[in-house]
């Protein structure tokens, strides 16, 4: 009787380590994920996540906001707008390849079981202009960027709704790999993603408050004062890899798009905002 | 009061003297130009000698950094081409002088291995080997010396000095000597190229799991050129830290391969 006691009670044991040891679901990481952030900033309303630093800075909020009344991102969507309507060489638009187009921010990124990988809209739209005899545009910054803006003005509102299929694996490893990614120290500090947005969200590096990673897919492309012109989402990659002194990947590397997939995952349910105007 | 105005007019006297030898004031636009101007004049002699490499580029980017006040960048890579050039002159004028001085007749070891033009050759015999073709009487005089093949023009300057020759004629002046850079490093130009093979190495390992640093490939660069403005020590010295951001590196990424949800997160998290 002692050994089969002994015995059931081992196997319990076990059984309850394989449980704890087993992977979350994205559902499970994403609760958990917009759980810590109401338990560390518990006075900021669910749906000021999507103003980042703005929602925890009382006179930085107040600057903002002044800005926000003659935002400087205006000429990037006024432009992006006219690059979106001017016809290729052969005639075509963006609107050809994205029948959607341009109020579309909210499905992407998206994973495209026929290819594989995770599809972004700057992706698409670059393919959409090699596919009709035109030069792509640079990643970062640019008329890509500007298009990027006009697509995220008219995008405003919509509520992030980025899905996981379950019928096909590589779209989990893919996601992932972006969770991975987000985790995983890297460079010559020695710093992740979640060093200075989680564990240190709400405190400050020099003389900025750095920003809770709820929310922070919503708001791009960025008008940043700092480079005085708009930049896309792989734009602040590349420089928070470079700042930690790691190198930076190409934009729309599949680094960067498994990252960009885990982080919209975790905002599902936020509305999107962009583009924004930020220091 | 007195005690008080003393130390006042005593720390003003020390600032006094010591901030005009001291370098605690930022690089001047003037200093950058002086540099610039400097390294420019080197560049010529080197282009002049047919030695320049690409010290225009360093040149050109450190001119392009005076528009937004980079003034100590701007010395610094206005520096870095001078030496270059100025030390590729130096080894271009040490070879060439080396060349034109009068060779020793004494035979070589056999286990020495001699190049083609090496000044050292044996004699060739000065009867021809062919009757003379008669040749017709020039219509003006000239002043044309005859030439043998013991006088033959020196031989195009070599990109190496063949150290071994050095080494097998104890009579020859060593282009050591000539070289200052040479007579100082503790290291040499093969050494401080291994110490950069191996950094690459270890920086390509790295970037194959996405864990390169920043600045590796830049440091390696950078060691490239201190090789070749001769500072094989410094050279080398850099080509280890790059060697070792890249071991560090490589081990960062295979460490971080199960990176997840901090447990600060899981135990804070109702």
């Amino acid at each position: 009787m002692n050994k089969t006691r002994v015995t059931l009670t081992v196997l319990a044991l076990a059984g309850v380590l394989v449980s704890s040891l087993a992977e979350a679901t994205p559902s499970e990481d994403q609760a958990l994920f917009r759980s810590y952030f109401k338990h560390r900033f518990p006075q900021v309303p669910d749906d000021d996540f999507k103003n980042g630093a703005y929602a925890l800075d009382p006179a930085g909020r107040e600057n903002w906001e002044a800005i926000e009344e003659f935002p400087p991102y205006e000429a990037a969507i006024d432009n992006g707008r006219k690059l979106w309507e001017t016809p290729f060489a052969n005639g075509k638009t963006y609107a050809d390849c994205l029948p959607d187009g341009p109020a579309i921010a909210g499905k992407y990124p998206r994973w495209d079981k026929e290819r594989g990988m995770v599809v972004t809209v700057q992706l698409l739209l670059n393919e959409c202009r090699e596919a009709n005899g035109e030069k792509p545009y640079g990643w970062f910054m640019g008329p890509l960027a500007e298009i990027d803006a006009y697509i995220a003005f008219e995008s405003r509102g919509q509520v992030i709704n980025v899905e996981i299929p379950t019928d096909d694996p590589r779209a989990l490893a893919a996601y992932e790999k972006g969770k991975q990614f987000y985790f995983a120290r890297r460079g010559q500090f020695n710093f992740s993603c979640a060093s200075c947005h989680m564990g240190n969200s709400g405190t400050t590096l020099r003389t900025e408050i750095l920003s809770p990673a709820l929310g922070h897919t919503t708001h791009f492309p960025v008008y940043r004062s700092k480079w005085g012109e708009i930049a896309t989402l792989h734009r602040r990659y590349k420089g928070c890899n470079e700042q930690v002194r790691a190198k930076a990947f190409k934009g729309q590397s599949e680094e960067y798009r498994n990252l960009e997939y885990f982080m919209r995952y975790m905002d599902n349910g936020q509305e999107l905002n962009g583009p924004g105007a930020r220091k | 009061m007195k005690i008080r105005s003393l130390s006042v007019g005593t720390l003003a006297a020390a600032l006094l003297l010591a901030a005009p030898v001291t370098n605690v004031w930022a690089a001047h636009r003037a200093d950058a130009q002086q540099a610039i101007t400097r390294a420019l004049a080197a560049h010529e002699q080197a282009v002049a000698a047919g030695v320049a490499g690409d010290t225009a580029a360093l040149i050109k980017r450190a001119q392009d950094l005076l528009p937004s006040r980079g003034y100590s960048k701007a010395i610094e890579l206005a520096n870095q081409a001078r030496k270059q050039d100025e030390s590729a002159v130096a080894k271009a004028q040490a070879i060439a002088a080396d060349a034109q001085r009068p060779q020793p007749v004494s035979p070589l070891p056999a286990s020495v291995a001699v190049p083609p033009e090496a000044p050292l050759a044996p004699l060739a015999p000065l009867a021809p080997a062919t009757p003379p073709v008669p040749q017709p009487p020039p219509a003006a005089p000239t002043v044309a010396a005859p030439v043998t093949p013991a006088l033959a023009p020196p031989a195009p300057v070599p990109a190496a000095y063949p150290p071994q020759l050095a080494a097998a004629t104890p009579n020859r002046t060593p282009v050591a000597a000539a070289s200052p850079e040479r007579a100082v490093n503790k290291f040499n130009a093969t050494e401080a190229e291994a110490a950069i093979a191996t950094a690459e190495a270890a920086r390509k390992k790295a970037d194959t799991v996405g864990g390169e640093w920043r600045d590796t490939a830049q440091m390696i660069k950078d060691a490239g050129d201190l090789v070749k403005s001769g500072q094989f020590d410094a050279a080398v010295k850099l080509a280890n830290k790059a060697r070792r951001q890249g071991e560090l590196g490589y081990d960062q990424a295979i460490g971080e391969q199960t990176a997840s949800f901090p447990s600060y997160m899981l135990q804070k998290t109702p």
